[in-house]
């Protein structure tokens, strides 16, 4: 104990240079863990959002995907109908002009409302 | 002249469907017309009666297609773009939540450097420089005994 306390008393200024240079560096120590946790911290979040952003994003394309899809599907059966009432209307047309045709040959003065009707002509013996 | 007699028709013919929208009549073999007129057969008759209800229809198919044609586009444009509104809100809420995150790391660090350890320094100072006197004065007297 004796021998200790001599060497302190003898030594006392290189003792309290390593001891505020101790001092120093842990407290530099402690500044720099604190910013590095800072830093890490701040990474992960950025590279969460990311995460978060990809995801989001890719859901986005997915739905644009299945909205795309749904369109064309949908514009392809509007045309298929509109091509079936088309030819459906061709048909009746073609019916109409055949049973005209009919009322034609067979009773023409039938028709003679239906000219004046639709065209506003008047019919002359 | 033929170019004459052709303009002739074609200027004779809307005169007279505009007039009294036209006279017809029917006519079978030999048989004489009351007027100078245009004799249409039974094919082209039937052809003509058809016409008005064929263009109705047509028409109302073509506006029926042409419809459906754009509340379809206009759907899809509505879906891309409630996707779009999703995605920025998305983003939105990222980025309000990282935000937070840092105030709450910062604040945190804040604290843990404005904590009131005055005390605590004062008393080192104090201990320091008691410690720095005694020091002073023992190397001095160490000093006068040699």
């Amino acid at each position: 104990m004796i021998l200790i306390k001599d060497f302190i008393f003898r030594n006392w200024k290189e003792l309290l240079i390593v001891v505020l240079f101790s001092v120093f560096y842990i407290k530099g120590k402690m500044d720099y863990a604190s910013l590095y946790k800072m830093h890490v911290e701040t990474t992960n979040q950025y590279e969460n959002r990311i995460e978060k952003l990809n995801v989001a994003h890719k859901e986005q394309l997915e739905k644009k995907d299945e909205a795309i899809k749904q369109y064309i599907q949908r514009v392809e059966t509007i045309r298929n109908e509109f091509d079936t009432r088309k030819e459906k209307i061709k048909t009746e047309r073609e019916t109409k002009k055949e049973e005209i045709h009919r009322i034609l040959i067979e009773k023409p003065e039938e028709l003679i409302k239906d000219i004046e009707n639709k065209f506003g002509f008047k019919y002359v013996e | 002249m033929l170019n004459k007699m052709v303009l002739l028709i074609v200027l004779l013919i809307p005169s007279l469907a505009y007039a009294d929208n036209g006279n017809f009549t029917y006519m079978i073999e030999m048989q004489t017309a009351p007027f100078k007129g245009t004799l249409f057969d039974d094919e082209a008759t039937a052809h003509l009666l058809t016409l008005p209800d064929y263009y109705n229809l047509q028409c109302d198919l073509e506006m029926d297609y042409q419809a459906d044609l754009l509340t379809e586009k206009h759907n899809f444009k509505i879906k891309d773009l409630t996707a779009q509104v999703e995605f920025l809100e998305k983003e939105k809420i990222t980025i309000v939540e990282q935000k937070d995150s840092r105030i709450e790391i910062l604040e945190l660090e804040l604290k843990k450097k404005n904590k009131n350890d005055k005390p605590w320094i004062f008393a080192a100072g104090t201990a320091l420089g008691i410690g720095l006197t005694i020091g002073i004065i023992k190397s001095l007297e160490t000093i006068n005994e040699n």
